[in-house]
């Protein structure tokens, strides 16, 4: 589908956004995969258009009083201040 | 064991290593790793992934110029990732996720995502590798992004798309399964869906691209946090939403057994009696299933590990203690016949199955209606299973179906011709092989049913 821009996309990011600073080499036990670092400005602006549609939705949802409260297994990514203080996390 | 040895299994990361002493576990922290350490510690960093129960806690026991030793709460049992169901592994992603985005806001940056620094610990998933951590340098990208779509993400997916079998494949790639293995193994759709277009497929293309650089002459790209935290959200929101296509039909397994309530109550009463004669503090269910013969032993178990080989199973089973809040079960995927094995260099790095459940050396195993899948369908002599079972544990609770039951008269009647090898199925031939290697303490028909439960103890020197 995107298969054609693609290419140039991928040409101007890497030609615009190169830093001239390599990361330390210091703690590079494992390779990180530098098609892996590289793509990675692709992937953020990927996920924020998706961030920011998903919030313009859950508005409209909310305008229209259509938000359930889910019965998730796992929260949400944040760590609240109460697990940290109340150890509320923890299950022992 | 009494040594200060590099543990087998820690020698990747020079900021230190894990040694046994006096059979606890500590870990070495180098001068390497000095200033990160300090200033985790002093930060209080540590202390907030202590309390909010992502990192195993340690305590500082030696500072000298030259090391740090610290001790970790210890783990009583580890499980690696191809032991894991569907949602445990989902936890462990969802938690490294968690963790990483945790350490950015407190301008640090979790540098490891091998998903061998998870594992499971009173009811939920821990980090457990405690120097996994260095600072956040402004404007770079995540390093072990990429370790986490190998480890994580793409195991999930092919979970989601191929069952939860896949998971196994994570034992033949300790270092996470080849991102081109994972793109070529996801259906044509999810090409056109740019979240995963972009963290599979054209990474899969870009590692190809790149991975002939040898001269290191390729520049990183920079990426602001926020771009950062944005892949941790999207990542963190899709996996919490992904599950298994195939549903589990273990919430009604019972239902389908051979079982009357009144036989299936006797047998949950006399296992329950047994154990709890014994004051058994840790068990294995080497059967378990959804842990329903655990969850009716009345007596304090410190830990109880239930294993089964069925991926959903374990799963149904992981979701109750998740919402039951059960510390003390640790359910397993295990395939009795064929146990996870040592891997790793000098396979040394990860340990089997069997080893680890010998150091454990739960106080009593049980193996009910086990028997007659091991005898008929792995072609399991008695005397064999009799060896493996008094090989880590010295009390056994047993169900023997005997000959005449439906389950086994099913798996007789599955082998066609080949089912005059197995007459030498029979309660028997049983008890004369299992009297070598135990005595029997007690021994109950289950009434209303085909079956009989041995409660035995192992004989001197049959370890």
């Amino acid at each position: 589908m995107c298969e054609p821009i693609l290419p140039i996309f991928e040409e101007k990011v890497v030609r615009f956004l190169y830093i001239y600073e390599k990361l330390s080499m210091h703690f590079l036990y494992f390779d990180p995969g530098l098609g892996a670092m590289v793509i990675q400005a692709i992937v953020a602006a990927v996920a924020g258009v998706i961030l920011f549609s998903k919030n313009l939705l859950y508005k409209i949802k909310i305008f229209f009083n259509l938000v359930k409260d889910d019965d998730d297994l796992f929260d949400d990514i944040n760590i609240k201040d109460t697990d940290v203080e109340n150890k509320t996390n923890s299950d022992k | 064991m009494i040594s200060k040895e590099q543990h087998s299994s820690s020698f990747r990361d020079p900021s230190g290593y894990i040694f046994i002493e006096d059979n606890i576990l500590k870990r070495k922290i180098l001068p390497i790793y000095f200033k990160q350490y300090h200033k985790l510690k002093n930060s209080k960093f540590f202390n907030k992934l202590f309390d909010s129960g992502l990192l195993i806690n340690h305590k500082e026991v030696l500072v000298s110029e030259t090391e740090i030793i610290i001790h970790p709460e210890q783990i009583p049992f580890v499980t690696y990732p191809y032991e894991w169901c569907f949602n445990q592994y989902k936890e462990a992603a969802l938690l490294t996720l968690k963790l990483h985005k945790f350490a950015l806001e407190n301008k640090f940056s979790l540098k490891d995502a091998s998903a061998f620094n998870v594992t499971f610990h009173n009811g939920k998933a821990i980090f457990i590798d405690t120097l996994s951590f260095d600072f956040y340098k402004e404007n770079t990208p995540w390093r072990a992004y990429k370790q986490f779509i190998t480890h994580f993400f793409g195991p999930l997916l092919l979970a989601h798309y191929h069952g939860s079998e896949v998971l196994k494949l994570t034992s033949n790639f300790i270092d996470g399964i080849p991102v081109k293995i994972i793109a070529s193994m996801l259906p044509f759709k999810t090409k056109l869906n740019p979240f995963l277009y972009s963290n599979i497929h054209l990474l899969s293309k870009f590692e190809d691209k790149h991975n002939e650089d040898y001269k290191g002459e390729a520049k990183v790209t920079a990426l602001s946090k926020k771009g950062q935290l944005n892949i941790l959200e999207t990542l963190y929101n899709f996996i919490k939403k992904l599950d298994l296509k195939e549903q589990s039909e273990w919430g009604d397994y019972y239902n389908k057994t051979n079982y009357s309530d009144d036989a299936f109550n006797l047998k949950a009463d006399l296992i329950n009696g047994w154990v709890s004669k014994l004051n058994a503090k840790t068990a294995i269910d080497v059967g378990g299933n959804d842990g329903t013969f655990v969850r009716r032993i009345t007596s304090n178990l410190d830990l109880a590990l239930v294993c089964d080989i069925d991926n959903n199973a374990v799963d149904y089973n992981y979701t109750k203690v998740k919402k039951n809040k059960e510390a003390y079960m640790l359910p397993i995927v295990l395939d009795v016949l064929n146990p996870s094995a040592n891997i790793g260099f000098n396979n040394k790095e990860r340990f089997s199955f069997i080893n680890r459940i010998k150091d454990f050396a739960p106080d009593v195993t049980l193996a009910l209606a086990v028997i007659h899948h091991m005898t008929l369908s792995g072609n399991i002599t008695f005397e064999m299973s009799a060896n493996f079972f008094a090989g880590f544990s010295e009390h056994l609770v047993m169900e023997f179906p005997k000959k005449d039951d439906s389950w086994v008269q099913r798996l007789l009647k599955s082998k066609g011709e080949f089912e005059s090898h197995f007459e030498f199925y029979s309660l028997e031939n049983f008890k004369s092989d299992y009297l070598k290697y135990y005595t029997i303490l007690e021994e109950q028909p289950i009434k209303g049913s085909e079956r009989v439960l041995f409660f035995l103890k192992r004989k001197n020197g049959k370890t």
